[in-house]
């Protein structure tokens, strides 16, 4: 054991050998730094004289975030995306991708490996493989959004016992280049198992590891599935005593909430479920949202979800540095893909105005992809917001930005650079079951374009590029959404 | 053949070999330090700190410098069932980006732990209700397939380099 601070040089250069890793100190004071030019060009936009607001305005454009400033006279339309390279057009009806392809799932089958353990084998048309853990009781099922998991479990944190002290999350994922390479994680987990439980029967067996090795086990999954709960004190499970009491509702600055009158509060369940790649150190964290707004003057949550809105989930992806990198807004609503929601009035609960569509429901995905540092402080402090303000809620203007809402600079990111798909079911018998498949189903890759249970994706569609202040996103065909 | 005498003298020699490293190991000559071992980790802290702390699960033992003080450190034997050391400390990080104001992670390095096959090291800050910056750092160590894993939680009131390499060096993972 090592036991002073005082061996010198010597001592540091070995300890830094042992880290490996970049340090991103200087990276975080810039950030913090144009935090403190955003966080004060932000606030004044509206309020501040013609000249400061025209210095405001040309900061937001370089930010991207371009919806604040009618009237100036930067070369940037408002409303219009300043990325060249941005593409309205989703890569793909589903958030996860296990390839680096875009594929499409080709075949899927079950591995079972004992009475209650065994993998969900998804074959891809790039022919990468997956193999998801699963319990017996899924083995042969067929159900559900994507044929794949049962969400429930997911959530509850269930643990999938393989025997031998080999036990992974329900949901866990390994990533395989190819069939070959899946088969030989199998042999090499049954191998494993095999000599696990003779090595717990024969406590004689051990000695020939004086001169062999015992069997490996196999690397581990990709994606690990874990759920966080947040009830209770935060500061005690992370393994600190503050010799303070932390205040409540501290706003980040970021205007934007108080212009939407009703909308989804996420994190109201205290529960995330965390998706960590841990290959690439990322990690996705998922949680489900409800309705909530003004009622008869007062704010709080709706009765059950937002009329119209039958589920949602929202999903933000960090890097391994814990930087944001993607925040996804789902929400299976009533109504058609190939027409633009009115989500309605406040008093209304924000009731779906299509008609006719009472059988019909849509998955809707929001996805930004946080690009820029200027983005990303945008997207930290709305996420703060949402975090420490009891009354901060999403508007459906932010998960469905088809349109342009002046002085809410989130919501501009999202309707410049956001893609937005929409896959439409149709004759959903349990729309509320289907819904809770979808909150956390698409965070796993669940690919929207297969059939589920009771229904076939039936159109899809895909909002195109932003069209400046006053124009909208309007619907764009999007054939390879639906199931062949 | 050895006499009765080289018997002792053998005995005495062996002794001192063994027991001369051990001292020298255990921390036992430096009193600005003191270790703390809980299930299969074992740590150094700063023997001044020795006011023990109320800890709530995962987390098993807990000391600080004083009452109310700011610097202290926690530690757990037996963290929880996590794969690698990424996901551990995404456990950590979502609980804090929620629940701790103005969290803000300063750099994620990944550490070599004997005995782990993962294992990293957080520093963040978060603000207290003035607005100061306090500094804290996780080190989690975590071992695959078994599961098992080690954390430990400091808590500074300025980025103090020199106690954490003393306690990332002093870090020990015993597997079952």
């Amino acid at each position: 054991m090592r036991t002073t601070t005082s061996t010198g040089a010597a001592w540091l250069l070995a300890r830094r050998a042992r880290e490996v890793g970049s340090a991103t100190l200087e990276y975080i004071a810039v950030i913090a730094l144009a935090g403190v030019l955003i966080g004060a060009v932000v606030l004044p936009t509206r309020s501040a004289p013609p000249p400061v607001r025209a210095k405001i305005c040309a900061v937001l454009h370089a930010l991207e975030v371009t919806g604040s400033c009618g009237g100036d006279t930067t070369t940037t339309p408002p409303g219009t995306s300043t990325d060249p390279t941005f593409d309205p057009k989703p890569a793909k009806c589903k958030v996860g991708e296990h390839g680096e392809k875009v594929s499409s799932e080709i075949k899927i089958a079950f591995v079972k490996l004992g009475e209650n353990a065994g993998f969900v084998e998804t074959t891809y048309s790039d022919g990468t493989v997956t193999y998801t853990a699963t319990d017996g009781a899924s083995v042969g099922l067929t159900g559900g959004v994507g044929g794949k998991l049962e969400i429930g479990k997911v959530e509850r944190g269930l643990k999938v016992d393989f025997g031998g002290d080999f036990k992974v999350d329900y949901g866990s994922t390994w990533v395989f280049e190819d069939a070959g390479e899946a088969a030989a994680m199998k042999k090499q987990l049954d191998d494993y198992l095999a000599e696990q439980e003779v090595i717990k029967r024969d406590p004689y067996y051990s000695i020939k590891f004086l001169w062999s090795d015992p069997k490996e086990p196999p690397k581990l999954p990709q994606q690990s599935v874990s759920t966080i709960e947040l009830g209770g004190s935060a500061e005690g499970k992370v393994g600190l005593s503050l010799p303070w009491k932390q205040e409540a509702g501290s706003r980040s600055g970021v205007p934007n909430l108080a212009l939407a009158d009703f909308g989804l509060k996420f994190g109201g369940s205290e529960k995330w479920t965390q998706i960590t790649d841990n290959l690439l150190g990322t990690k996705t964290y998922t949680t489900t949202g409800e309705g909530y707004g003004q009622v008869n003057g007062t704010v709080g949550p709706y009765a059950g979800e937002l009329k119209g809105v039958r589920g949602s989930s929202m999903s933000v992806t960090r890097d391994k540095d814990n930087q944001v990198t993607k925040i996804t807004l789902v929400t299976t609503r009533e109504g058609k893909a190939t027409s633009t929601v009115n989500f309605g009035q406040k008093d209304l609960g924000g009731k779906g105005s299509d008609a006719g569509s009472a059988s019909n429901l849509t998955v809707t995905t929001a996805s930004l992809d946080v690009r820029t540092p200027e983005q990303r402080e945008l997207a930290d402090a709305w996420l703060a917001e949402q975090a420490s303000d009891p009354d901060a809620y999403v508007s459906p203007e932010t998960f469905y930005p088809d349109r342009l809402v002046d002085g809410d600079p989130f919501q501009n990111l999202m309707y410049t650079n956001g893609t937005v798909s929409n896959v439409q079911y149709d004759n959903v018998s349990d729309k509320t079951g289907f819904a809770a498949e979808v909150k956390l189903g698409i965070a796993l890759g669940v690919d929207l374009s297969l059939e589920t249970n009771d229904s076939k994706a039936a159109a899809a569609t895909y909002l195109d590029a932003a069209s400046g202040a006053v124009g909208t996103r309007s619907p764009v065909d999007f054939p390879e959404c639906v199931g062949q | 053949m050895l006499t009765g005498l080289s018997i002792r003298v053998l005995t005495a020699a062996v002794a001192l070999a063994v027991v001369v490293p051990l001292a020298a190991c255990s921390g036992a000559t430096d009193p600005s330090v003191a270790s703390v071992q809980d299930g299969r980790l074992t740590v150094d802290r700063p023997s001044a700190w020795s006011t023990p702390l109320p800890v709530d699960a995962p987390w098993k033992v807990g000391y600080r410098l004083a009452p109310d003080s700011v610097e202290q450190i926690q530690v757990s034997g037996d963290f929880g069932d996590y794969v690698s050391a990424a996901e551990a400390v995404g456990s950590l990080i979502g609980v804090a980006q929620v629940g701790l104001a103005g969290f803000t992670v300063v750099q994620t390095r990944d550490l070599e732990v004997k005995n782990a096959t993962s294992a990293q090291a957080v520093r963040y800050t978060i603000t207290d209700n003035h607005g100061s910056q306090v500094f804290g750092e996780w080190l989690v160590a975590v071992r695959w397939p078994e599961q098992q894993s080690v954390a430990v939680s400091l808590l500074t009131p300025r980025y103090d380099p020199d106690l954490e390499h003393q306690v990332v060096d002093s870090l020990r993972f015993s597997p079952a």
